[in-house]
């Protein structure tokens, strides 16, 4: 298994949506699921199995692992299993922005998005 | 037991449709896969189409990430060196199949309102058909629900040499079978009998089994809480009193309560202690019949006080299963416990069984024997018109799919032109209508969940509880799947030749009327195949409610209004034979002397309850039927108290009724009726005259009119009544006829029997008509369940109807046109329209009338008298469906004749 976070670049965009989400805390699937589609306006809805099939793939690759810590506010009465990302996922995503930092921080794709903006 | 939150229908078709996914997906997010879903369902359900929409996005995502892990899963299996391909080929076959259905997963996306109303269409046929296999699933091909390995129990039964006339066992005929065969791994024995449980001074009644000590072990349950049946306890005759509760019984009578283990309970008058419960789910070897205690063997004098069974070879009492050793085949059981029995038959025992020599084995079915063949037979006839419904339906669709092959054309086209071959397409178009049907069947299990709660409501007004789990297990789910994929291939085979046959240069040409003249013939062949299968369902559903109207109609003979019934066991009750007799005497006359009350009786089994008891009668003088050799002539009888006739309104002829004089002691009397005076006392007077039973001589002091007291459909035949006094029976049914309000009576009825002794359990008061309407409850289900589906064909086969007379309107536009500038009027344009349904409508009535008269033999035992040819059934349904197929052609000849002429000449 790669160690490298540079190893997953470029990250699919489904990978950064999760990971970039996972980042902000630990979430179970329907919550990931939500904050997908709220992240996407909409655009990518992540049913059941799409989404264990991917996140089965990053837990397999060490970006993501399941969690045990629980969110104490939350009345859940039910066993959900709750995932959380992992250090090296941490810093693979971080990797991934900054690549697409660089990667838009080139004068022509700056000039795309101006030419862009007006419609 | 933690049985988790309650589980919507929704949430219980998801975890089943998992198993689409493979097993280590399965395994590792199982949990999780549910769970979303359930989320999902809490958070959206609310929603206007909340549901629809939940299953819209959630089923195309089931079936599609299912294929790409179970394909993922396929080729990590296969990844050797030798056989690693490039799959830019696509030569794989897994590989085009999957291009196909991502490429027919996205067509249908792009036209939803198709996609909705086929899917529709198809949920409604597979939910007919999955409804009515889900119910012959739950109640005659489970494999015995709680058992291991199901399969590998039998049934033991003596027979005749021949295996015909199958009959119970007796214990010493038990023991000599379980401890001589080596084909099985064990042999148990056991006996159903009705228990009162007694708690804190409270009774309950309960369906109990004596069983023998292995009857777990051999089934392979295993206890819920505590244990099951020692060796020991199943050894010395009464020694042990142990009893092991159902989950059912315990969860009902005793709250669940854990610490029920090892507390003393009273069963029949003596006590017992509780040992363990068995699994839930687990109901007993009929699984059908809801067994709620089971005690063993060696207890079987005191709970059934009639004395030492267990010694007796000629008292045949006990029902035996065995499991099969492995790779043990039935004939080899069959050989060895005929030898067995042979070599048994005769040693001490009476005749007539020790003439049962042979033995009738067979796998362990959820019912009784007799019971299994006529109830296979009318599920066999329901399932057969559930499945008219999905070809009905099926048939829509292929009709549905042939218009869209024709919208299609270009999209066809340009596949060819690009080299695509015609079998590629024909199998792109049928994966297209593969898919489909099993989205469609996805609704259709979602219907089936519905449906068979709603059969499971139907109440059955028989004496032992029924629990009946017809909701659809996996099986059911692979039938559906299995269905619904057959039926889409098999439908979409047409419209994908059809789709798919197409020169490069037709649609270069101009449109002329009648290019796709090959494709409407299909179309109006698929109409007419419709109407036809409509027409048969519907005579099916007339002719049930034909034999329904029939069979209420029926003079019984009897007047059951305002007669309530209430069954009472005093052997369950502790109570010895003279406390017996004197219980229901002093019953009886207590509910006599309250206001209302016209007459009270009591017999052994209620008229038309479905049971029957006969034996032997020799009488004097009278020839037996031809083809019985010697003087015996076997006869159905009812065991009767005195007022039986009064409560029943059964008018006597001549003679008189019982009395409280015919009592044990005295001489033997009997009342017989009509028929039976007919034929066997022709001349001279019946009154006075003796036959015999046995050794007993019974001298007849009454002739009562003929009453259809065993069964409904049968002709009066000859009939005996003897008084219940001379042959006393613990269990009888009490009968009050009275003017009260029925409540009342129930209330009057519990009142006076708790008050002779408040330990007994709670009566059940029954009105006789609620018992007697049992006779009609298959002609009841089945004109129900026909009916439903009649006119589900019959909307679809309307709807089907309607979409060709408008299509071929459309085609017709410039021709109409034509006619309407020549001078021809709406109402011209109209009949010519209609004269198109006419003739659909006449041949496809012609084909469902010799199908329907070919067909309707099959329900020939439930129909009552009725001819299954019944002319004023046949002449009613066609009636209907071409009422319902000239509205459907009539709508848009309608819009045809309002039409602009001008406009439409203008379009062409």
């Amino acid at each position: 298994m790669p160690e490298k976070p540079s190893a997953f670049q470029p990250l699919k965009p489904i990978d950064l949506i999760l990971l970039l989400s996972l980042a902000e805390g630990d979430r179970h699937g329907y919550a990931l699921s939500q904050e997908v589609e709220r992240r996407t306006d909409g655009a990518v809805r992540l049913e059941a199995g799409n989404l264990y099939r991917t996140l089965r793939r990053l837990l397999g690759e060490g970006l993501v692992a399941t969690s045990g810590h629980r969110p104490a506010s939350e009345l859940d009465d039910e066993r959900r299993r709750y995932f959380r990302i992992t250090p090296l996922g941490l810093r693979a995503v971080e990797a991934e922005v900054r690549r697409l930092r660089s990667l838009l921080a080139s004068p022509s794709v700056k000039a795309l998005g101006r030419r862009q903006e007006p419609t | 037991m933690s049985g988790g939150p309650e589980r919507s229908c929704s949430e219980r078709v998801y975890a089943l449709l998992l198993a689409l996914y493979p097993r280590a997906f399965r395994c590792a997010f199982g949990d999780d896969l549910r769970d979303f879903f359930r989320d999902r369902l809490r958070a959206e359900r609310r929603r206007p189409f909340g549901l629809a929409r939940i299953w819209l996005r959630a089923l195309p995502d089931l079936l599609a990430s299912a294929s790409l892990e179970r394909w993922q899963a396929l080729r990590e299996r296969s990844r050797t060196p030798r056989s690693r391909r490039t799959s830019r080929s696509g030569d794989s076959l897994v590989q085009t199949l999957l291009s196909d259905l991502k490429y027919s997963l996205r067509l249908l996306r792009l036209s939803p309102l198709f996609t909705l109303i086929a899917a529709l269409v198809i949920a409604l046929g597979t939910g007919a058909v999955t409804t009515i296999f889900s119910a012959a699933n739950g109640i005659a091909l489970r494999p015995l629900p709680g058992a291991a390995e199901p399969n590998e129990l039998v049934e033991i039964r003596r027979a005749e040499r021949d295996g015909s006339s199958s009959h119970s066992a007796s214990y010493p005929y038990y023991r000599h079978l379980r401890d001589g065969a080596h084909s099985l791994s064990g042999i148990a024995a056991w006996s159903m009998l009705s228990l009162t449980v007694t708690t804190g001074g409270e009774g309950t009644r309960a369906l109990g089994n004596i069983v023998s000590g292995n009857y777990f072990t051999v089934l392979g349950v295993r206890p819920a809480a505590g244990r099951f049946f020692l060796p020991d306890e199943d050894r010395v005759p009464g020694a042990r009193p142990v009893v092991v509760l159902s989950h059912g019984f315990w969860t009902r009578r005793f709250g669940g309560d854990p610490g029920v283990v090892g507390r003393s309970i009273t069963l029949n008058g003596h006590p017992f202690t509780v040992v363990g419960i068995s699994p839930r789910g687990f109901h007993g070897v009929f699984a059908a019949l809801a067994t709620d205690v089971w005690v063993p063997m060696m207890m079987q004098a005191e709970v059934r006080g009639t004395g030492d069974l267990l010694s007796s070879a000629g008292s045949a009492w006990l029902e035996l299963f065995g499991r099969r050793r492995e790779g043990t085949g039935l004939d080899s059981v069959r050989a060895e416990l005929g030898t067995a029995t042979a070599a048994f038959a005769g040693r001490d025992e009476p005749r007539d069984l020790a003439r049962l020599s042979g033995i009738d084995v067979h796998p362990l079915g959820a019912l009784p024997d007799d019971a299994n063949g006529p109830l296979l037979g009318f599920l066999a006839l329901l399932l057969a018109a559930s499945g008219l419904v999905l070809a009905i339906a099926s048939v829509n669709v292929a009709g549905m799919l042939l218009a869209r092959a024709t919208a299609r054309r270009r999209e066809v086209l340009v596949r060819i032109a690009l080299g695509a071959p015609r079998a590629r397409i024909v199998r792109q178009l049928l994966t297209e209508s593969a898919l489909l049907f099993v989205f469609g069947s996805a609704g259709g299990i979602l219907l089936a969940e519905w449906g068979t709660r709603a059969l499971e409501r139907i109440p059955i007004p028989v004496e032992v509880p029924i629990s009946l789990e017809l909701t659809p297990d996996l099986r059911v789910l692979a039938f559906a799947l299995g269905t619904a994929l057959l039926s889409g291939l098999l439908f979409g085979l047409v419209p994908a030749l059809q789709g798919s046959r197409l020169d490069i240069s037709s649609p270069l040409r101009a449109e002329t009327p009648g290019a796709g003249r090959e494709r409407s013939r299909t179309r109006n062949a698929l109409v007419v195949g419709q109407l036809a299968l409509s027409l048969l369902l519907l005579v099916a559903a007339g002719l049930f409610l034909r034999a329904l109207d029939r069979g209420q109609r029926v003079d019984p003979g009897f007047d059951a209004a305002q007669v309530a019934t209430a069954s009472f066991d005093t052997r369950t009750y502790g109570y010895s034979e003279a406390r017996g007799r004197q219980f229901y005497r002093d019953l009886k006359s207590r509910l006599a002397t309250h206001p209302g009350v016209v007459a009270v009786s009591s017999a052994r089994l209620l008229p038309l309850s479905g049971n029957t008891t006969g034996d032997e009668f020799r009488i004097d003088g009278a020839s037996p039927s031809a083809d019985r050799a010697g003087d015996v002539i076997p006869m159905n009888f009812a065991q009767v108290d005195p007022g039986y006739f009064e409560v029943l309104r059964i008018p006597l002829l001549r003679g008189r009724s019982f009395a409280a004089t015919d009592a044990p002691e005295a001489a033997g009397v009997a009342i017989v009726n009509e028929t039976f005076v007919r034929r066997y006392v022709p001349h001279g007077e019946a009154v006075g005259r003796s036959f015999h039973r046995g050794d007993d001589t019974l001298t007849i002091v009454g002739v009562a009119k003929d009453a259809r007291v065993s069964s409904l459909s049968e002709e009066p035949k000859p009939f005996v009544y003897l008084p219940l006094a001379q042959s006393f029976s613990p269990d009888q049914n009490l009968m009050v006829r009275s003017a009260a309000d029925p409540g009342q009576v129930a209330a009057m009825i519990r009142d006076e029997a708790r008050a002779l002794d408040p330990g007994l359990p709670r009566a059940e008061v029954t009105p006789l008509a609620v018992v007697a309407s049992l006779a009609l409850l298959p002609q009841r289900v089945a004109a129900l369940i026909t009916g439903l589906l009649g006119l589900a064909g019959l909307l679809l086969a309307a709807v089907g109807l309607y979409g060709v007379i408008a299509y071929s309107v459309s085609q017709r536009g410039r021709e109409i046109g034509v006619r309407m500038a020549l001078g021809a009027t709406g109402r011209d344009v109209v009949a010519m329209v209609l004269r198109e349904g006419i003739r659909f409508v006449a041949i496809g009535l012609s084909i469902g009338m010799a199908l329907a008269i070919a067909a309707t033999w099959l329900m020939k035992p439930f129909l009552f008298g009725v001819s299954a040819t019944d002319g004023a059934t046949f002449l009613a349904v066609s009636a209907v469906l071409a009422g319902v197929a000239m509205l459907a052609s009539y709508l848009p000849a309608r819009r045809a004749a309002a039409a602009d002429p001008m406009a439409i000449l203008r379009t062409e």
